[in-house]
């Protein structure tokens, strides 16, 4: 008999009481059942693993997601990509890893989707994967699966300070002679050309990387599938011709003095503080460049590597991005995040936090437009590829080259011998 | 008289030059203090002076950011679980194989010898998967496990030493008043070994507190961490911060140089004699 | 067991002879048991699982893997890489050990003499040895950078050509390894030897300045005979120390520049953890364990002959 019920209201005498707290129990329970919940009231815990260059951008977002999610935790922790190739991969091992992993696209280096792709899931089925272009397949997907949100895209070449350049009245090389001229400018006015942090293991690959483009890609835009195929080897290659302009830079006396020696934080903090000219490193520096020189007027520069300045290409590439871990593929927490990590509004955060162009679609950023003008250009006319690494069967080729770099520069060995072992690493 | 002076002369000059071996051999742990102690922005200036004033906030921090107090306390809790574990079964162990007398018993004391001298690597890969198939990976328990057995051969090397050079009348007499193994061992043997007790905790629980590699193998990416392993990834992320950095290098060295300071005695003697066996 | 004795009283055996039934007594399996079952568990079966797999390609994750016979040592053999870490390993052993002895016998034989400052000079030098060697190497690694301490106090002292990339360049790196690494042991091979100086009794000292011998000629034929004992330990204990080096290389060049600082340990664990090849990471530890006990076996045996020498 409920409290609704009229005839027992109308037995009152003596049943009163009881007939009230029955008619509380049955409201509670009704309106339990039908009273609605906001989606604001979710909270979420997850942890993290960052790159030390997107720790800003990644803190934009997770501030405004903890704000759209009040009671939520994000635990962020960053590091150097050097660590991250160990750490991942051990904590993805141990059963111990983030929630939401950030990885590189590729097969190239043990950070990749295809190396990690044991550990990661499929976002297919998430919502944003319509949006990600078709054209970027190759390196967001490994066997068929989506396996990373790109949120940025990046590039190598020089970041220099455009008000210097502006009051010296240097100008952007568009060949390989020209940037030499360029170089020859610059020390002769007593600056350092290019400041090098060869000290950071993973530095080492940058030149090459900038100046492979002009020389390989520019002729032969297949070369990776060629060299999947083995029709081509790095030693008979264009590599060779890149790794000589490398050394030739050091040469010259282009290079900062003792590069083995110096850290990436070193070499940005040489061209902040005005002692060099430009650090040719990968363009998700600028927000620490910023940091370090307390302004942000500074510009990357494509660098090239070709006598023929039609030939003259750079690189454009979804560098890092974000997994899930497999094992949290089915928490809230994971998926509420990455949703909400590809959302236009949060693309355009960390976009601008960490002045890069973007894969997702995003608002027009006249700051980016500028940092990038040069870059843009080449990328319109389709001049550009991605790095080269990103299609190797396996890590080791990546790490002997980074290693020949520190060994060329220190003198110790010659370009046909670093070649000749990584392709060795390549075909093994 | 000549030879007096002489005597006299070269003290002084044996004085002055240990004194300045000292001031060189010093000079990292000043500037550890120095520079942690005065704001980044004044190390260029002045990179070798000491603060004119105190500086505090790489240190204030350093301590919240790293999270020290949980890693500290994680390390303390390895180390103070590893080490009983390490005195109790070392102990019992040593005893069978100092008071037994045969070839096995020096079998097995060759056995538990040899994994001093040869190197863990090649047990590292195959251990790190046991671990994971015990699910014991990214907690504290699988350091645990793997410090007692890592450094069991020292402590039964410590303990056998010691219990061979006891003489055996005090146990006699105990079993002779109706003690059984147990209580022998408990109420007469390891009072008696209080002396190399201190040796074996010292020894291990410095080597365990500062383990760098195995923590970070066993506990990565999970919510525990050890001082070291904390400190490796807070370097890794402020590398840009190097006062930040030196704020957290002063805080975590600041356990260990209380316990040097409060027990230096012991500690001295603990290595110097602990090693000798 | 209680031994059948006529002294109810409780008296202490001592005033009797042993009784040979005393000697064999036994002392029950289960004081050994738990001791055992740990060091198999954590040391024993992992080393022996560790040989296995050196014959195997196991990438440490899949269940499945080949036997491949000799064909990671093969690899090894070609690898110039791991050539160089297995010398480098033995470079850094035999420098760190021999240095760490010489200047800690100096260091004892100096606070020896009865200086006024022997006792904080003695508390300064070890202290570093109980330091965590992870957090001081990431100190040593600002000191040695280009821009760091030393090189601004090289330059200050007017040794502007002292100046070297102390990371960066081959030889000056495997110095500044050494350098970081000696800092925290010399201090302990100082206070083992102080304690065997302190045991020599004075009457043989005096007894040959005595006989006119000089100081030179004490230390040689007195103190270091007398010092045998206390540096086998040393130089083993340094030498199976410094071939495991890890923490101070990883921090401090992470095995470069190239690979010039390349030790077996940092070797194996790269192998092992970032490139997942546990297959040839067993292998290049089977041959790392190999040259260890040979190393350590022999320097123990010249080592004791040259104790009971002069014993």
């Amino acid at each position: 008999m409920t409290a609704a019920d009229p005839h027992s209201q109308a037995r009152r005498a003596g049943t009163s009481r009881r007939t009230a707290l029955q008619a509380l129990g049955a409201g509670l329970a009704l309106g339990a059942a039908g009273w609605p919940r906001s989606a604001a009231a979710q909270s979420y815990q997850l942890r993290l693993a960052a790159l030390s260059a997107q720790r800003i951008p990644a803190q934009a977002v997770i501030d405004r997601f903890v704000a759209k999610y009040p009671g939520s935790s994000v635990n962020m922790t960053a590091a150097d990509i050097d660590q991250l190739y160990t750490s991942t991969r051990v904590s993805l091992a141990a059963g111990t890893a983030a929630e939401v992993l950030t990885v590189q696209p590729g097969n190239g280096n043990p950070i990749t989707i295809g190396q990690l792709n044991r550990f990661i899931g499929d976002l297919s089925g998430f919502p944003f994967a319509p949006k990600i272009p078709k054209s970027l397949d190759a390196l967001v997907r490994f066997d068929g699966r989506l396996l990373m949100l790109p949120i940025v895209l990046s590039t190598i070449g020089g970041i220099y300070p455009t008000k210097t350049f502006e009051s010296r009245g240097w100008t952007l090389p568009r060949t390989w002679t020209e940037f030499l001229a360029l170089c020859e400018k610059i020390k002769a006015s007593g600056m350092i050309p290019i400041a090098a942090g060869n000290g950071t293991n993973w530095v080492n690959q940058l030149i090459t990387y900038a100046l492979l483009p002009s020389i390989v890609y520019a002729d032969n835009p297949n070369f990776n599938e060629d060299r999947r195929a083995g029709k081509v080897k790095f030693a008979t290659s264009g590599w060779k011709e890149a790794l000589n302009k490398y050394l030739e830079l050091q040469k010259l006396g282009f290079l900062s003095p003792n590069p083995n020696g110096t850290s990436i934080d070193e070499q940005l903090q040489m061209v902040a503080s005005g002692k060099a000219a430009m650090a040719i490193v990968t363009s998700g520096n600028l927000a620490n460049m910023f940091k370090f020189a307390g302004h942000r007027d500074f510009a990357i520069m494509p660098i090239p590597a070709s006598s023929d300045a039609n030939k003259f290409w750079t690189t454009a590439s979804a560098s890092t991005g974000y997994a899930i871990n497999a094992k949290a593929a089915g928490s809230e927490a994971a998926r509420a995040f990455m949703n909400f990590l590809a959302e236009p509004d949060s693309v355009n955060v960390f976009a601008s936090a960490a002045v890069s162009p973007t894969v997702l679609p995003s608002a027009p950023n006249p700051e980016v437009d500028r940092i990038f003008r040069s870059w843009s250009e080449l990328f319109r006319a389709g001049r550009t590829t991605p790095y080269p690494d990103f299609t190797w069967p396996n890590p080791r080729a990546q790490q002997i080259h980074n290693a020949g770099i520190q060994e060329l520069l220190a003198g110790k060995t010659t370009v046909d011998d670093v070649l000749r072992r990584m392709d060795e690493a390549y075909d093994a | 008289m000549a030879r007096a002076r002489g005597f006299a002369l070269r003290a002084a000059l044996l004085e002055t030059g240990m004194l300045l071996t000292g001031v060189v051999f010093a000079f990292p742990l000043y500037l550890l203090l120095t520079l942690a102690l005065k704001p980044q922005s004044s190390w260029a200036s002045d990179p070798l002076g000491l603060p004119t004033q105190l500086f505090f906030g790489n240190v204030t921090a350093a301590w919240t950011q790293a999270h020290l107090a949980s890693a500290m306390l994680t390390s303390a809790l390895v180390v103070v679980a590893s080490t009983v574990i390490l005195v109790v079964l070392g102990a019992l162990a040593a005893y069978w194989i100092a008071r037994r007398v045969g070839r096995l018993s020096y079998g097995v004391y060759l056995f538990f010898i040899a994994g001093m001298i040869l190197p863990f690597q090649l047990a590292l890969i195959p251990l790190y998967s046991t671990m994971r198939e015990l699910g014991l990976l990214g907690s504290p328990a699988s350091l645990i496990l793997f410090y007692p057995g890592l450094k069991l051969p020292l402590t039964i090397f410590l303990y056998a030493g010691f219990i061979r050079s006891l003489s055996r009348s005090y146990e006699e007499a105990a079993s002779m008043d109706g003690a059984n193994q147990w209580q022998v061992f408990w109420h007469v043997v390891l009072p008696m070994m209080r002396p190399i007790t201190g040796t074996v905790v010292i020894l291990n629980g410095v080597f365990i507190w500062n383990d760098f590699l195995t923590p970070l193998l066993y506990l990565s990416g999970s919510r525990w961490a050890t001082l070291p392993v904390v400190i490796y990834t807070f370097v890794g992320q402020e590398s840009g911060d190097m006062g930040l950095v030196f704020g957290g290098l002063l805080v975590a060295m600041t356990p260990v140089l209380i316990a040097f300071f409060v027990l230096q005695r012991h500690m001295i003697k603990g290595f110097a004699g602990g090693l000798k066996g | 067991m209680t031994p059948e004795s006529a002294s109810l009283g409780g008296r202490p055996a001592q005033s009797r002879a042993p009784r040979r039934r005393r000697a064999v007594r036994r002392v029950a399996w289960w004081f050994l048991a738990p001791a055992l079952a740990i060091y198999v568990l954590v040391i024993v079966y992992p080393m022996l699982a560790g040989i296995w797999y050196a014959f195997t390609d196991w990438n440490g994750l899949d269940p499945d893997y080949r036997f491949v016979g000799l064909a990671n040592f093969r690899r090894l053999a070609g690898d110039p890489q791991a050539v160089s870490s297995l010398k480098m390993t033995f470079v850094f052993a035999i420098a760190i050990a021999l240095l760490q002895n010489l200047f800690g016998l100096a260091l004892a034989l100096a606070l020896n003499e009865r200086l006024r400052l022997r006792d904080p000079l003695r508390l300064l030098f070890f202290m570093p040895v109980v330091l965590t060697p992870l957090i001081i190497s990431f100190l040593w690694k600002y000191i040695f950078s280009t821009q760091g301490p030393l090189n601004t106090v090289l330059a200050m002292a007017g040794l502007g050509a002292w100046q070297l990339s102390w990371l960066g360049d081959p030889m000056p790196a495997v110095a500044s390894i050494v350098i970081a690494t000696l800092w925290q042991s010399v201090g302990l091979a100082m206070v083992i030897y102080l304690a065997g100086l302190q045991s020599i009794p004075a009457e043989l000292t005096e007894a040959a300045r005595l006989d006119g011998a000089g100081p030179w000629q004490v230390l040689r034929f007195v103190t270091l005979p007398m010092l045998a004992p206390a540096m086998t330990v040393t130089i083993v204990n340094s030498l199976i120390t410094s071939l495991k080096l890890f923490d101070q290389i990883y921090v401090l060049t992470g095995g470069g520049p190239g690979y010039a600082t390349e030790t077996m340990s940092t070797l194996i664990y790269k192998t092992a953890f970032t490139f997942a090849e546990t297959g040839y990471g067993s292998a290049i530890s089977v041959v790392f364990t190999f040259a260890v006990a040979a190393v350590v076996l022999a320097a123990l045996h010249v080592l004791r002959r040259r104790e009971f020498e002069h014993g």
